[in-house]
């Protein structure tokens, strides 16, 4: 059975030059036009798109869809009617009410929310040609009108630029506005009209003929996927992560100018995140953060040697400060993703919004204060005296590497702390090494990290469930009694992770001994002209 | 996929109207529906405006050679297709008794229609009780039953179940729903009471006796379509809620 097939006509060709042609010599009968609103959604880090999956919901003659569908096929994988707009509020997969939704949104998403991305809006005018049993045997629809980039994902460096002081920015009252308020700012702008033709199973002939006919009168050619073309017109970049750490790096380049471009990238991203944050969307943003002042927190730590103390110790006081909350936060959401169907845990909601805050007013704090801009300062011109800086970028980076590797090979509770440093680093140092030098290294870290995530998150939630167990003394006994099973179970949980860790150093001591000798010598990467 | 098999050995209780109307409300949802007409009357086919026939008749169900996929046409309504029934299907016993595997020849066919990337396929059955029965229970997954509450048509229940009961290996689920009801009759509303006292798996959902179900021959068209929110077209939509609710589809309630 043939699929549906999108096509823009040559370019000067009317609508209404098309709609007497499609009525008079194709024979289709019109109905009256329709006005079609869609949005594409996708989470924070374009995880959908990245799995080749668009996820929109269309408004079309009072009826809401939701459909997920591979990018550039037409026909949904899966489709269904929906009882709310997912646009005004963030969508999880568990939210929606159908199975067949979830079992395709939870992989790629891993239940992180849907948020709106671009909006699309003008009117569909729909045509069938019909047999002699008045069947249709062809449905033909034309679209047009334009498309809105939601506020939400603006350019990735909406922060301020590398060296140029933030303006202070007042709890709720940013000037980023919240995804599907309705009163986006960004300008409309105009699609190429679109015509779509889907066969009628049975009935291949007549759209074979119908399309060669268009293709003669028309020109026609075949349309880009919707949302590519509606994502593309308004300006925005597919597939961009606004967490990503990764920058590109030179391994010839002085290593303070190395720490410089990844703090700078890491400012990004904390400002990209900080909407997110703010406006309680997604535990991926609060995760994100986490791990984006975590890597701040180990590139400055390990420049140190290259500034004067004095320059670091207020950025690392309010990193730490920073981290100790976004930890918390983080733990608590933990405890109730784990109890979320107790009702008494109700009694932490309140908690980890204040968390939350708290959270927000640090990182603002952070990036507009002026321990930030002194290290940024002291970068730009390093103190007299300190030559480490001036070393390539690549000898830096090996040491680097070999200090957190020996770090993660030292039982004990920081292990975990450590290996999870060293995959962060190895992401972000990725460019300096040639393609595959890190990649065994990464191979193995990468399950490692995942089973000791998965167990350490019992840990993690015990360790939670006392210190918030302590807190809460006089709250409702029932309360108290399901934090204390949880912590049990995390209990039993530990002592596997810490068999996982004591696997996990083993492996990474073989590393060690394999790989310093090639980490400390990279070989200088070849660039096409 | 799930297959979906609306059969009452007894006829005229609702069983093609129930399919067709079944078939909309499951398109409408989004589910890519394939109503399989088994009925050689084709009443199912005609309200749809497909021709009533079938390349290759009864010989598509019992020989590979002929591609099953092929045979499927598209209906008015986006999302759902209809195999079409022909006249031969008058035949389709004998057809079965001469082919191999006769009690299974509808589940090879299911298992290839597994591959035309559909959610749901409804079957209409015939009112039969033959050879062509003990195919449907076989390949379906739930037998979604008409019952008219009348002395008759509730004996046919245990006729059913006697035959259910004789199946070794796999035996479908059945949802009894009540068809054509006239809540102004004292039988109906008795038979009703004593039914679901006795059963547990008699449908919440009623589909009355109504004049926009019986103008389906005219319009041509499920009374999702012809008449949206009449009293019959809230009955079935309702009654596909209550499929989707007890699990009989692949849809999370």
């Amino acid at each position: 059975m043939l699929a549906p097939v999108a096509v823009i006509l040559r370019p000067g060709t009317s609508l209404s030059e098309l709609d007497e042609w499609l009525r008079t010599e194709a024979g289709c009968r019109a109905s009256p036009p329709s006005r079609l609103t869609r949005t594409y959604l996708d989470t924070f880090d374009g995880a959908l798109f990245r799995h080749g999956l668009v996820a929109e919901y269309e408004l079309l003659e009072g009826r809401r869809w939701l459909r997920v569908r591979r990018i550039d096929d037409t026909s949904a994988l899966v489709q269904a009617p929906v009882a709310r707009s997912p646009v005004d509020q963030r969508v999880g997969p568990e939210v929606l009410g159908d199975g067949r939704l979830r079992a395709v949104l939870d992989g790629p998403c891993g239940g992180r929310a849907l948020l709106a991305m671009v909006h699309t809006e003008g009117t569909q005018r729909r045509y069938r040609l019909a047999d002699e049993l008045d069947k249709a045997v062809v449905r033909v629809s034309v679209t047009a009108g334009s498309a809105t980039r939601a506020a939400l994902f603006g350019p990735a460096d909406a922060g301020p630029a590398d060296g140029q002081p933030a303006q202070p920015v007042a709890a709720g009252t940013g000037r980023r506005r919240r995804a599907g308020s309705g009163q986006d700012p960004s300008p409309s702008h105009v699609l190429d009209p679109v015509v779509t033709i889907s066969p009628v199973r049975g009935h291949d002939q007549v759209f074979n003929q119908l399309l060669d006919l268009l293709t003669v009168r028309f020109g026609a050619r075949p349309a880009a996927d919707p949302f590519r073309r509606a994502a593309v017109t308004a300006g925005l970049t597919l597939g961009s992560n606004p967490s990503n750490r990764t920058v590109a790096l030179e391994p010839d380049q002085p290593a303070i100018e190395a720490v410089r471009v990844i703090l700078a990238r890491t400012a990004q991203v904390l400002w990209a995140l900080d909407p997110g944050l703010r406006a309680d969307w997604d535990e991926g943003f609060l995760n994100d953060l986490h791990g984006a002042v975590r890597t701040a927190q180990t590139v400055v730590r390990i420049a140190g040697e290259m500034l004067a103390r004095r320059d670091i110790a207020g950025l690392n006081a309010d990193l730490a400060a920073l981290l100790a909350v976004t930890s918390r936060v983080r733990d608590l959401n933990v405890v109730l993703g784990s109890l979320g169907h107790d009702p008494v845990l109700a009694a932490l909601g309140p908690t980890v919004l204040a968390q939350r805050e708290e959270a927000h007013r640090l990182l603002v704090t952070l990036l507009d204060g002026r321990q930030w801009h002194q290290v940024r300062g002291a970068l730009a011109n390093p103190p007299p005296g300190q030559d480490a800086g001036k070393h390539p970028a690549s000898a830096w980076a090996s040491a680097a590497l070999i200090a957190a590797l020996e770090r993660s090979c030292r039982p004990g509770p920081g292990s975990l702390h450590a290996l999870t440093t060293l995959g962060d680093l190895i992401a972000v140092l990725a460019s300096l090494y040639p393609a595959g030098a890190l990649h065994r290294l990464q191979q193995d870290l990468e399950p490692i990290l995942w089973q000791l995530r998965q167990y350490c998150e019992g840990l993690m939630t015990a360790w939670t469930v006392t210190a918030t167990g302590a807190g809460l003394v006089d709250a409702e006994p029932a309360l108290l009694i399901a934090l204390g099973g949880h912590a049990e179970r995390a209990r039993t949980g530990a002592q596997l992770a810490m068999t996982h860790l004591i696997e996990a150093i083993t492996v990474l001591d073989g590393h060690r001994d394999r790989h310093t000798k090639r980490l400390a010598q990279p070989r200088a990467r070849t660039r096409p002209p | 996929m799930n297959v979906l098999a609306v059969y009452n050995s007894k006829g005229g209780v609702g069983k093609t109207a129930a399919a067709v109307n079944l078939g909309h409300e499951a398109a409408q949802h989004g589910h890519r529906t394939l109503l399989w007409d088994l009925d050689p009357q084709g009443a199912a086919t005609f309200y749809l405006r497909v021709p009533h026939h079938l390349r290759g008749g009864t010989r598509a169900f019992t020989t590979k050679r002929h591609h099953i996929g092929d045979r499927i046409l598209g209906s008015d309504i986006e999302g759902l297709d209809v195999l079409p029934s022909d006249q031969e299907l008058r035949h389709i016993d004998v057809a079965f008794d001469a082919a191999k595997h006769r009690t299974s020849r509808l589940r090879r066919v299911v298992e290839e229609l597994n591959t035309q990337g559909y959610d749901l396929v409804i079957i209409d059955c015939p009112p039969s009780s033959s050879l062509v029965a003990e195919n449907i229970f076989d390949a379906a997954d739930v037998l979604v039953v008409p019952v008219v509450p009348s002395t008759l048509s509730v004996r046919t229940l245990g006729h059913l179940d006697d035959a259910l009961a004789t199946m070794s290996n796999r035996r479908p689920e059945t949802l009894v729903f009540f068809s054509m009801v006239d809540g102004r009759k004292n039988l109906h509303r008795e038979v009703m009471t004593e039914l679901r006292a006795r059963r547990d798996d008699v449908a919440v959902t009623v589909i009355p006796s109504a004049s926009e179900v019986e103008l389906m021959g005219t319009q041509r068209a499920p009374v999702g379509v012809s008449s949206p929110s009449s009293p019959a077209a809230r009955a079935y939509r309702g009654l596909w809620a209550e499929l989707v609710a007890r699990g009989y589809t692949d849809v999370a309630p």
